[in-house]
């Protein structure tokens, strides 16, 4: 009986009988279009990339499921970083540090404002100002500059980002109140640019006042009790726009300095709590972090800094980070930069935490207590101002003096610095505080 | 000597590659007309198969898989053949069973035609793993490779095969003996 019989070698015979012998007559028609094709490159197969067992051996051993998976992982985060790439998400990535990623270096060129290109090489002509402009100051979205126009009194001017449209805004109060009064820089523009924070002197009196870009609502920020012969100057904005802080200077009680919080509508005013009323407080800094009001400042010490403190204003704890002067936050908030005698940079969460990381990099050489603007020899290998930060925070930079070259460090320390030439025709040292100002963000 | 043929083909010397082609030509036909039971169509297939294995080969990581590779490229061919020839499927008359055949004294002719008969009602994919396993003598474990499917899996569809087959000899085997005792007729 055929079931009884063993299948496998019938089969086996039948099919060695039915396939036949004979090579196919067609094998010169086959290579002739093998012949005309075209091979595939190597790289353009996945199995070609694929380990071996997820093609052709998978069956032959065990996979551990482990690798399988990695594998698939692995593809997978391919195929999403493809996908990324192809809908454009170099869109949202931060700009990167450089030339490019930056807007204009706008500076002062006697009687005109000159706008340089990103890379230094291509400049131009804006506006025409008056001689003597200074303290030239971007708002915050880069679409409108502030400076300092000479006169008598001087006055604060706001003009579109290429010096046009220009408008004396004190000048504008001046006319419409008859109120006389001379501007001192820093300009703090709010978060949103629609106001302005300066310190203006009415005959005697240096005092805090707010105005909006457009000459209207002008209005002075004053703690109780001040004297006639007291100071308020150097406003900050809190990052929120919650807050304003600023110096207040009391000669009468032995020069005691100390830091003054109120709201930008004059509600809340209050000393700073935490802080020493030092005469030799020097600076303050908010943080750009708008979830948290941190207020960073220099206290106490000397012309090579004193204590640096960060107050947290909301949580009301003040941490010290170091020691120097020159404070500079990160973009993120996340890192603080100081001067102290080299550059300091600190995680802003270690000295949240208490804990006291910190590193040095080297964009200053050790020459402190010396006028390192003036310092002939470190042209071009130091720096001499506060560190700038890159947008992305992964930077610190800063004009080196002789005003020709740009430092650059990665802020982690690691790399060497790096230089970039400037080839601008003014020397910008120092050029934050004066006749230049770099617009973070190109409009 | 494959291997190196395999590597010269790989970086695009078609004489290395005639010669693979010409070594293999014979079995993927045979193989492809008995899984296709239709000459032109494993023709087709065939040439499918060389002609994207040339192209592809570069993409072969092993020269040592290159025979394992053209199985597969093979089956894939046929089946895409099969395919196609369902969609252009047309009706025949089937004709009269020649009783000649009955007169086979040792029942070979019958057991073919009963293999024939058995083999044809198989889906392409069941015949194509009989004909590797059992024609090309491959591994099961290279069935399975080639044909894409777990090895689990080729082993019991090589067992319902064999068994639709054994089924076959035994179904035609029944009339013949029954006929043979003139309980037929």
């Amino acid at each position: 009986m055929t079931a009884r019989r063993d299948i496998n070698p019938i089969v086996a015979d039948w099919l060695d009988q039915q396939a036949g012998r004979g090579a196919p007559a067609y094998l010169d028609e086959v290579l002739a279009t093998t012949s005309r094709t075209r091979q595939r490159p190597a790289w353009s197969s996945l199995e070609r990339w694929l380990p071996v067992d997820l093609t052709l051996n998978q069956r032959i051993r065990p996979v551990f499921p482990v690798f399988r998976i990695a594998a698939v992982v692995v593809i997978l985060a391919l195929l999403v970083t493809a996908a990324l790439l192809a809908t454009g998400v170099g869109q949202r990535r931060l700009p990167h540090f450089g030339y490019a990623a930056n807007g204009s270096l706008t500076y002062v060129d006697g009687t005109t404002i000159k706008l340089a290109s990103a890379d230094g090489k291509t400049i131009r002509s804006g506006a025409a100002i008056p001689a003597g402009v200074e303290s030239l100051t971007f708002s915050p979205d880069g679409t409108h500059l502030a400076y300092r126009a000479p006169g008598a009194p001087p006055s604060i001017v706001v003009a579109d980002a290429d010096g046009s449209h220009a408008r004396s805004i004190t000048g504008l109060v001046a006319a419409a109140s008859s109120e006389q009064v001379s501007v001192d820089p820093p300009f703090a523009f709010a978060p949103d640019g629609g106001r302005l924070a300066f310190t203006a002197t009415d005959g005697t009196l240096r005092s805090i006042r707010l105005v909006g870009v457009d000459g209207h609502n002008m209005s002075t920020l004053a703690p109780p009790g001040l004297a006639a012969d007291d100071e308020t100057f150097d406003p900050g904005w809190s990052a929120d726009g919650q807050w304003i802080a600023f110096m207040w200077s009391q000669p009468a009680k032995a020069g005691l300095m100390q830091i003054y919080l109120i709201h930008p509508d004059g509600s809340g005013g209050h000393v700073l709590e935490g802080a020493n009323p030092d005469p030799a407080t020097l600076e303050l800094a908010w943080s750009p972090d708008p979830a948290r009001s941190l207020l960073a400042y220099v206290e106490g010490g000397d012309a090579s800094g004193g204590s640096i403190a960060i107050r947290d204003v909301t949580a009301r704890n003040t941490f010290v980070a170091g020691t120097g002067l020159w404070i500079t936050w990160s973009p993120d908030g996340k890192e603080l930069a100081w001067w102290d005698g080299r550059t300091a940079v600190a995680q802003v969460a270690d000295i949240l935490a208490g804990r006291a990381f910190q590193h040095t990099i080297y964009l200053y050489p050790d020459i402190s207590g010396v006028n390192c603007a003036v310092h002939p020899d470190m042209a071009g290998k130091a720096i001499c101002g506060p560190a700038q930060w890159s947008p992305d925070s992964t930077l610190v930079y800063g004009t080196a003096v002789g005003g020709k070259v740009i430092l650059v460090r990665r802020a982690d320390g690691t790399g060497s610095v790096q230089q970039i030439p400037l080839d601008l025709p003014v020397d910008i040292t120092n050029g934050p505080n004066g006749s230049l100002a770099w617009q973070a963000i190109a409009p | 000597m494959q291997q190196d043929l395999v590597d010269r083909a790989r970086r695009g010397d078609h004489d290395a590659f005639a010669t693979l082609a010409a070594a293999a030509i014979f079995r993927l036909d045979a193989a492809a007309r008995l899984i296709l039971r239709d000459p032109d169509r494993a023709k087709d297939a065939v040439q499918e198969t060389l002609v994207r294995a040339w192209r592809d080969l570069p993409t072969l990581r092993s020269p040592a898989r290159f025979d394992a590779w053209l199985h597969r490229l093979l089956y894939r061919a046929c089946i895409d053949e099969s395919r196609r020839l369902r969609r252009h499927r047309f009706d025949v008359d089937i004709s009269p069973i020649d009783l000649s055949t009955l007169d086979d004294p040792n029942g070979a002719m019958v057991d073919r035609d009963q293999l024939e008969r058995g083999f044809s009602r198989l889906e392409p994919e069941a015949r194509a793993l009989l004909v590797m396993h059992h024609y090309l003598d491959l591994p099961l474990p290279e069935v399975a490779i080639a044909l894409g499917i777990p090895l689990g899996t080729a082993k019991s569809r090589l067992h319902r095969a064999l068994q639709l087959m054994r089924a076959a000899l035994d179904a035609d085997a029944r009339p013949r003996a029954e006929l043979a005792e003139g309980r037929l007729a």
